[in-house]
């Protein structure tokens, strides 16, 4: 079995998650307003986007710039999207997990997008 | 680094709408070194929920988040731009730290004095609400965050749950139509409290046209009556009793305290109505023939069975009146020789053209060998 090396933190995975579930709507504001509404926790802009540069360092998601928006004051959004590599972590992440909780409780799989 | 420069392309559009405050946010971060596209990420996603919570919360609050939450990506976005500069320019670093030495500072004060979701939802007087008026009334609850700041309370919503028909309008203004006893819940989102009102409806209030205190002796009771609109009493009463002069006389829950001679008022207050108290203060004497116009005096009077004590006062207009304690119902009894006089409720009026004679007498008509104490005062009006 293939298994990236990559170790992901708890807000790693949680941002990773929201990317994948997110999947062409995931962008900073979204991601962060999603994180909030399933765990009831506002991270600050600065953590998530912290977090969000690290996942792209690591190669877990890629990004890119739209055209600017009104909404945004005349500023552009930074889409971002998971990359296959990511795709993998969060696999080994489930398992990792479903392997721990084995018999314990309900699980858990990421839909990928 | 992961974000591409945009500077150019945003330059040349127009920035219209949401006004968040950016060009705060941005020299926050500015200040903590944190690159400029990275800026423009951060203050887009910002300024898209700044707009989100205008909506829900009001400019004001949005505000308040605006800075807080700038202020608490200050240490984040600040520390990586601090380790992506180390690597190029290690002469910044120190001045870098000391900035977020400051940005940490920011931070927590910020988080101390930042007001956080309600969490509760608390009444005066454990939500026991005595109400006397037969007009609409608003209620009041407050709401509270975790660390006890106070936050606004109009989105609270209230509804009648039991006891008495009383009408409860969605905002909490009530109307008490009958009495009775009723229950009402407000209620902020999962947040619930309740208030027990006492529907108590006073139509009339009527105190003691005039009262009389002496300096030094005990404070007496104000002595009011609350009726409904069928002439019954009201004793469940929520109201407010004021002086008007305090250096003449000071409240002692619904007792009157002389503090210097003089005359004051006191007014009642119970829902929809007040009344009014002359409230004159007296000087003890042991003499009254020294009086002068406007002056207030009062001389303590001790009579044995059969006696009898005098006192000469000048020519001139006077109130005058024997006090006992509240609770004693035998007093001496009052006459001015010399003098042609009223009764006035428990005072006489008397106008004297020559110097007259007060005159305080143990009642015939008692039969007991006890002594009767009081106090006898007058007050020489102005001519």
């Amino acid at each position: 079995m293939y298994m990236t090396d990559l170790t992901l933190g708890t807000l790693e995975l949680t941002v990773l998650l929201t990317v994948s579930r997110l999947a062409t709507d995931a962008y900073g504001f979204a991601i962060r307003r999603d994180i909030a509404e399933r765990t009831g926790r506002e991270h600050s802009v600065g953590a998530l986007y912290t977090t969000l540069q690290r996942l792209q360092d690591k190669g877990l998601v890629t990004s890119h710039a739209t055209a600017p928006l009104p909404v945004r004051g005349g500023r552009s959004r930074r889409q971002y999207k998971l990359t296959a590599t990511g795709a993998r972590s969060l696999l080994d992440a489930q398992r990792h997990a479903e392997s721990m909780w084995a018999g314990m409780g309900k699980r858990v799989r990421p839909r990928l997008g | 680094m992961i974000y591409t420069s945009r500077r150019n392309t945003l330059a040349s559009i127009h920035r219209p709408q949401p006004a968040a405050p950016s060009s705060l946010g941005e020299s926050i971060l500015r200040i903590a070194g944190v690159d400029q596209d990275v800026i423009d990420e951060v203050l887009g996603d910002m300024a898209e929920e700044y707009a989100m919570r205008v909506a829900r919360v009001g400019r004001a609050r949005a505000c308040g988040w605006y800075l807080h939450e700038s202020l608490r990506s200050v240490p984040h976005l600040g520390l990586g731009a601090l380790r992506a500069r180390a690597q190029h320019q290690p002469t910044h670093l120190a001045a870098l730290v000391s900035v977020f030495v400051v940005a940490a500072s920011l931070v927590f004060i910020a988080q101390v004095n930042a007001d956080g979701p309600p969490a509760f939802l608390t009444a005066d007087r454990r939500g026991e609400l005595v109400v006397n008026s037969e007009r609409p009334v608003q209620l009041s609850i407050h709401v509270v965050d975790a660390a006890g700041h106070a936050l606004p309370s109009s989105n609270v919503r209230y509804q009648w749950t039991s006891g008495v028909p009383v009408s409860v309008s969605a905002g909490g203004v009530i109307t008490c139509s009958q009495a009775g006893d009723a229950t009402v819940r407000a209620a902020l989102g999962a947040l619930e409290a309740r208030l027990s009102l006492h529907c108590r409806p006073v139509h009339d209030v009527r105190a003691t046209v005039m009262m009389d205190v002496v300096v030094g002796e005990d404070a007496r009771a104000l002595r009011f009556e609350a009726t409904d609109a069928s002439g019954q009493s009201v004793t469940e009463l929520a109201g407010i009793i004021s002086i008007r002069d305090s250096t003449i006389a000071t409240l002692e829950s619904q007792r009157i305290h002389a503090r210097a001679p003089g005359i004051t008022s006191a007014t009642v207050s119970v829902g929809d109505h007040a009344s009014f108290t002359a409230v004159h203060s007296y000087q003890r004497v042991e003499q009254l023939d020294a009086i002068v116009a406007g002056q207030h005096l009062a001389v303590r009077v001790r009579l044995a069975p059969r006696e009898m004590r005098r006192w000469s006062i000048p020519a001139g207009s006077y109130f005058l009146a024997i006090h006992t304690h509240d609770n004693e119902q035998t007093r001496p009894q009052l006459a001015v020789a010399g003098a042609v006089c009223k009764a006035v409720l428990e005072h006489f009026e008397c106008w004297a053209r020559e110097p007259a004679t007060v005159i305080a007498y143990y009642p015939r008509n008692i039969n007991h060998d006890e002594p009767l104490t009081g106090t006898l005062t007058i007050w020489r009006q102005e001519e």
